[in-house]
């Protein structure tokens, strides 16, 4: 938090201010909040300069949004292992994110959503991080039921900046931007009714291509999550 | 304190007793005494009677029973004027009318000149007085509480009944002219045949022309308590008809659930990179993705919605309304009882 603060301290202060901003100006008629812990399986391809690796392991965390009217907060934060699922990778990592977004949903079915997300990943081969920002779509319907709820987000990643300190021996990141960058997710949320449970499960899915570095790197990250907690409000 | 208050007690519980005894001692007493001086008188000995009547009436007590004393009086006028001396007899007789203005003189005791004497009298001492009965039981709107008032002197007389407390009106008065005694009866209700509200009240009666000739009682009206009929309980809840039934199938939760189960299952496929994937990720993309198909699909059969059925709202309000109808006419018809339930009407203070 120390170190995003550093580097993002005037944004994230204008992000606060004008949050605030917006929860005061909208009427705060749908009041909500969840809260959950999610397990998620995280999966990480590579092609880095023609050699394939793929790291596989279950990060596991907690959730939550807050809906003020038409503007939801929201923020998350996971960890877990990655361990080499093929390929020569011989490093297990360590890694973790933390994100936070803001969604405006003028009606239930449509909204644009801004996240923004800090991944980082540490092995005996060095450090490596990741800053993602997000502006995205977001469409969601309920399913006949109330207590059913779908939803599909597509993202564009205006910046992704991908940095890092390695030994050398695998790739040399000082700071690349990839050139094609995307993000999606999808899910489904059970709210019962009459119990202030939620249940979801949703799939993520990330591409990054660095094609046009002095180095060709091509990764994609998917996940798949489920997660239970606690809903309060309509 | 509570030691005084003890003491306090157990001497007013020991005096009372011997407060009553001495009482009824002392009228027993006088009873005795004023009998054996009419026995006297009955006997010829007319002095020695007259001699131990005036001894009697001069130590009466003031709390003395004044019906005796008023016997006293009659029976030492009448022989004062046998023995010839008129005006110290209509004295006797007009404290005797004073006393107890309804008082008058038995013919089959007394001679005709004692009861013209008698009457002559009253009608020289101004005395009112009233009665009532000291417990009655009334219907208020078809019975009447009756009255009795006398006076010595011929006098004209309001007789007013009003609330003991508060600023109200009065709800019953009656003036009348009465030469000796005279009853009448005052109704129970106001004039627009609302019955008296239970609570305390003044029967007064007042001389006109005086300022100092006044009775006043106080009287307590309860309500009986009556019969009333209970409410009718809750509607049973078998009674009523449904009011609800589920619609027609909702197939476009179907075509959501596919349409964003497909796009699940599609995103890693179509924008996916094969080389880096390996095919793998479409697994989890296609989990999720089917997933989401099969909630829409249960979501045709849990989405139904809910269609109202009008006809059976309708005859569920006309039961509820007719319900509520009958409950008021009891509620109406208890009120209405409770209205007209007999007054209980105790004297508290007796006319002074």
């Amino acid at each position: 938090v120390r170190c995003l603060l550093s580097r993002f301290g005037t944004a994230v202060a204008v992000l606060t201010a004008a949050t605030l901003w917006v929860a005061r100006s909208v009427e705060a008629q749908a009041v909500s909040f969840w809260a959950t812990t999610e397990a998620q399986w995280v999966r990480n391809a590579l092609i880095l300069r023609g050699a394939r690796e793929e790291i596989a392991g279950p990060w596991f965390g907690a959730a939550a949004e807050l809906r003020l009217g038409a503007v939801v907060l929201g923020g998350s934060g996971s960890r877990g292992k990655l361990r080499p699922a093929s390929g020569g990778f011989p490093f297990e990592r360590t890694a973790g994110e933390v994100q936070a977004l803001l969604r405006f949903e003028p009606v239930r079915w449509v909204g644009l959503e801004g996240s923004y997300t800090v991944r980082a990943y540490s092995s005996a081969a060095g450090y490596q991080r990741w800053d993602i920002s997000a502006v995205g779509v977001v469409l969601s319907t309920s399913l006949g039921h109330p207590a059913l709820r779908t939803y599909a987000k597509a993202f564009a990643l205006p910046s992704v900046y991908m940095g890092g300190d390695t030994s050398g021996v695998v790739v040399s990141t000082k700071g690349q931007s990839p050139n094609v960058r995307f993000a999606s997710e999808a899910g489904l949320q059970v709210a019962p009714t009459g119990l202030p449970l939620l249940f979801a499960v949703h799939y993520r899915f990330e591409r990054y291509d660095f094609s046009g570095q002095p180095w060709s790197r091509f990764e994609q990250n998917d996940a798949l999550a489920v997660s239970v907690g606690f809903r309060a409000g309509r | 304190m509570n030691l005084n208050f003890m003491r306090s007690l157990f001497i007013a519980g020991a005096l009372v007793p011997a407060l009553l005894s001495e009482l009824a001692g002392q009228t027993g007493r006088l009873v005795s005494r004023v009998a054996s001086a009419i026995a006297l008188l009955d006997s010829a000995e007319t002095e020695r009677g007259v001699d131990a009547l005036r001894t009697v009436l001069a130590q009466w007590p003031d709390n003395g029973p004044r019906d005796l004393r008023v016997r006293a009086h009659s029976y030492l006028g009448a022989a004062i004027l046998a023995l010839g001396m008129r005006d110290s007899a209509l004295a006797h007789f007009s404290e005797a009318v004073r006393l107890n203005p309804f008082a008058v003189l038995d013919p089959d005791v007394f001679n005709p000149e004692a009861i013209a004497a008698f009457r002559e009298a009253r009608l020289t001492t101004p005395s009112l007085g009233v009665r009532i009965a000291k417990d009655t039981v009334l219907k208020p709107l078809s019975q009447s509480y009756l009255v009795a008032v006398a006076v010595g002197e011929p006098a004209e007389i309001v007789v007013s009944l009003r609330r003991a407390t508060g600023t109200s009106l009065g709800v019953a008065s009656e003036r009348l002219t009465v030469d000796s005694t005279a009853s009448f009866v005052m109704a129970l209700h106001t004039p627009d045949s609302i019955p008296l509200e239970p609570g305390d009240y003044l029967l007064t009666a007042e001389m006109l022309g005086t300022t100092t000739l006044s009775v006043r009682a106080l009287l307590r009206i309860t309500r009986q308590t009556v019969d009333t009929a209970p409410h009718e309980p809750a509607l049973d809840s078998t009674l009523f008809r449904p009011e609800r039934k589920k619609g027609p199938l909702a197939p476009i939760s179907a075509l959501s659930g596919i349409a964003f189960g497909t796009a699940a299952a599609a995103v890693p496929m179509v924008f996916g990179n094969r080389e880096v994937d390996g095919r793998k990720a479409q697994i989890s993309a296609l989990s999720v993705g089917a997933g989401i198909c099969v909630a829409g699909l249960a979501g045709v059969i849990l989405g139904r919605r809910m269609i109202p059925i009008n006809e059976n709202i309708q005859y569920n309000r006309s039961l509820v309304v007719a319900w509520e109808q009958r409950n008021r006419a009891i509620a109406e018809a208890n009120e209405a009882k409770r209205r007209l339930a007999p007054l209980r009407i105790a004297l508290v203070e007796e006319p002074r």
